[in-house]
């Protein structure tokens, strides 16, 4: 996806009182530093220059304010969030949003691989494609994904959701425990001891919630839920085909 | 005795013998009942404690004290330091401080019972020194008792946020154990009881196989943005040790200290578990004898050694292993089954139920049943409860202590001033094989294998 790096005033969601930091002035300890700094007397900060670089908005709180990073962001952005609105004005690398537990990630781009790895709680909004691996390790909230997933996306899955909107690479719920996917378009397949159950009444309302949260458009093609049928959650010597090779 | 009765053909000839009793060294007892084991559960086998094999050990190393050529200390008087500070590499603003160069390693709570990670954490704190709460996340009771606690971020990350982050006063990033080098962790369902299900965000009662791989990084390259990042997360506060196995340490050593571990763990082969599967203790890594020898070189060759500090474990026993282990190059040991058996696993109590495991005091290795005779390695509140934590954490304490005053009895009688000050130099190797792993003389020559030096 093409980004637009043209003044900030023209991004989504921006107010005039915003204050500017310039990511090219600091390293990331005085960055995020800074970020909790500002916070205390700003409702909103932008970041300008990411310029991709790692390590961005990390370990961020409910008080403070709302981020924006106007271009791409690296890895880790957003990592060990606990309460914060974070928005990516670009794509985002590796694991953004990993052991989250709470508040938002919008990234106005696709993301690499990992995104919401073990995350606990909170939402990941993802207007472009996951990267592979996406939802990787969740153990709750969810990953709202306008395009495409990689593949192995919500391996061993703990707990949370997924919801894909334009279909899923190999692998897709591999080992899960209690991770839920819901996905709409077409699956290259789906991975070991993932199985395809019915969407019932509650789990169209949830769709219908989560979707109008994220702003995403109900899809054209129906979703498909994607959870564990828990035949490696035991050892047990029948199965032993199917242990001997994964 | 007549003559006759000696030359007198026995009146009745001897039995042939019953049975012919020549055991084959391939096809022996154990090879036999293990085959028929795998052919009844269509699996590897699992098991708890440590490896079934004899391997080159620290045992196989002996001191040289001071005689002519050196000046011991006085061995009940004089003072011997064994203050012992980790994780200053990067200067993170509270380095761990420890009182003494022995600490408790990773145990799971999970695979540990609460009683026992409450008693441990209190032994700890007793000492002043750490330690570390496993894979399982972070259990409360421990956080308590715990002055210093260590917080291991395992591939699975069960836990992990920002909160308990915050909590930790260390970071452990596994990448491995000893006890099964390149594979995840196993919790037997027996014992993923609803607390332990729930702290790990798991269904109750699954045999639960964790993950090897961490979920968001792979490589060297990618673990460097991760470290700063959890650097980043606990604003530098805190020091941050990447355990591994010792399998290739050399190599290993060198990445983990250019990708920015303050402290390196090495866990040797002997390392043990709450459940393995068997052929990965007996038949993976390297002994801790080598692993100890091959790091310190490997931090010596890139101008890092006493930069990054260097932690072992695996099969540390007394004092005289951990101030070998010290001599070889660490700067401290890490314990595990030691302060389990000074908590009472193996004591000859409750023997009706070792029996019913089908095993003995002494002879346990069951921690993988859930149904520990004495408390430890178990979920069930009644087994659980015959751990009395006070008098367990005193056991452990003592113990403790015991294994320190072994230690400085050996550096004063070698002339050291501080335990640290223990090097390669006042060992010496009983067998070849120890000689070329610990790179120290064999014993009466000046000959390490593979150097220069007169047999
Ligand atoms: C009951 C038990 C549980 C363990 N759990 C973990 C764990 O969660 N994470 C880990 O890295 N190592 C774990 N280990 C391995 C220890 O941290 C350590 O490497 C090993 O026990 C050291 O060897 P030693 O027992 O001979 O002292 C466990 C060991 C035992 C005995
Ligand atoms: S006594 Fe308990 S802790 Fe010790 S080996 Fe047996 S089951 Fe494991």
């Amino acid at each position: 996806m093409s980004i637009d790096h043209s003044p900030a005033q023209k991004w989504s969601g921006l107010s005039d009182d915003a204050v500017h930091l310039d990511a090219d002035d600091l390293g990331a300890y005085e960055l995020n530093r800074k970020l909790h700094e500002l916070s205390r007397d700003h409702a909103q900060i932008v970041v300008d220059n990411p310029r991709a670089r790692h390590n961005l908005g990390i370990g961020l709180e409910a008080d403070d304010a709302e981020i924006h990073f106007l271009g791409s962001v690296g890895y880790y952005c957003g990592g060990f969030n606990a309460g914060a609105n974070i928005v990516v004005h670009g794509n985002a690398g590796w694991g953004v949003g990993e052991a989250m537990s709470a508040g938002t990630i919008v990234v106005h781009g696709s993301t690499a691989w990992s995104a919401g790895a073990g995350m606990r709680g909170g939402t990941i909004v993802i207007h472009g494609d996951g990267g592979p691996r996406t939802g990787i390790a969740m153990k709750g909230g969810e990953v709202l994904v306008a395009g495409s997933v990689g593949f192995l996306s919500g391996f061993m899955a703990h707990r949370g959701k997924i919801v894909v909107l334009n279909g899923a690479a190999d692998g897709l719920g591999a080992s899960m425990y209690e991770g839920v996917i819901f996905v709409s378009g077409s699956v290259s397949s789906l991975g070991a001891d993932a199985i395809e159950r019915t969407v019932d009444a509650n789990d169209t309302e949830e769709l219908s919630r989560a979707l109008g949260s994220a702003g995403f458009s109900w899809p054209d093609d129906p979703f498909r839920k994607v959870e564990a049928e828990g035949r490696l959650w035991y050892f047990d010597k029948h199965d032993g085909r199917i242990w001997r090779s994964i | 005795m007549s003559s006759d009765a000696l030359n007198a053909e026995p009146a009745v000839p001897p039995p042939p013998m019953a049975t012919d009793m020549r055991e084959s060294p391939i096809w022996d007892r154990c090879t036999i009942e293990d085959i028929q084991t795998k052919a009844d559960l269509g699996r590897y086998r699992i098991t708890g404690f440590s490896l079934h094999r004899t391997i080159p050990r620290l045992d196989d190393l002996v001191f040289l004290p001071a005689a002519m050529t050196r000046l011991p200390l006085e061995g009940y008087r004089e003072n011997c330091e064994t203050r012992t500070v980790l994780g200053a590499r990067h200067g993170c603003a509270k380095p761990l401080e420890l009182s003494v160069p022995v600490y408790i390693t990773s145990m799971s709570f999970g695979a540990l019972s609460w009683n026992a990670k409450a008693a441990l954490g209190r032994a700890a704190s007793a000492i002043g020194t750490c330690t570390c709460t496993g894979e399982g996340g972070m259990l409360a009771e421990e956080r308590e008792e715990s002055s210093l606690l260590v917080y291991q971020m395992t591939p699975s990350r069960y836990m992990l946020d920002l909160e308990h982050l915050r909590q930790a006063d260390a970071l452990e990033v596994a990448m491995g154990q000893g006890a099964k080098p390149g594979t995840g962790g196993l919790l037997p369902g027996a014992k993923v009881a609803a607390r332990v299900a729930e702290m790990r965000t798991l269904p109750a009662n699954i045999d639960q196989r964790s993950a090897v791989r961490h979920p968001d990084f792979l490589g060297a390259d990618d673990m460097e943005v991760k470290l700063e990042e959890l650097r980043i997360a606990t604003d530098n506060q805190v020091p941050i040790f990447v355990k591994m196995p010792a399998t290739r340490v050399r190599e290993d050593v060198k990445i983990a200290a250019k990708v920015g571990a303050d402290v390196i763990v090495i866990d040797g082969m002997e390392g043990a578990t709450g459940a393995s599967p068997e052929l990965l203790l007996d038949h993976t890594g390297i002994p801790t004898i080598g692993a100890v020898a091959a790091a310190r070189e490997a931090l010596e060759e890139i101008g890092l050694y006493g930069e990054v500090n260097l932690v072992v474990s695996g099969g540390i026993r007394s004092g005289a292993d951990a101030a070998k282990a010290l001599a070889l190059g660490a700067d401290a040991v890490a314990i595990g089954t030691s302060s389990l058996i000074a908590l009472n696993c193996n004591a000859p109590i409750y023997e009706d139920d070792y029996a019913k495991l089908g095993t003995a005091p002494g002879f346990c290795h069951h921690c993988h049943t859930g149904r520990c005779p004495v408390g430890i390695a178990t979920q069930e509140p009644e087994l659980v409860e015959r751990l009395e934590v006070e008098a367990a954490a005193e056991r452990v304490e003592n113990f403790i202590n015991a294994m320190v005053m072994e230690m400085t009895l050996l550096a004063k009688a070698c002339g050291k001033g501080d335990v640290h000050g223990l090097e390669p130099e006042d060992l010496r190797a009983l067998t070849i094989e120890a000689a070329a792993m610990a790179r120290v003389p064999l014993a009466g020559t000046d000959w390490v294998p593979g150097r220069e030096g007169r047999f």
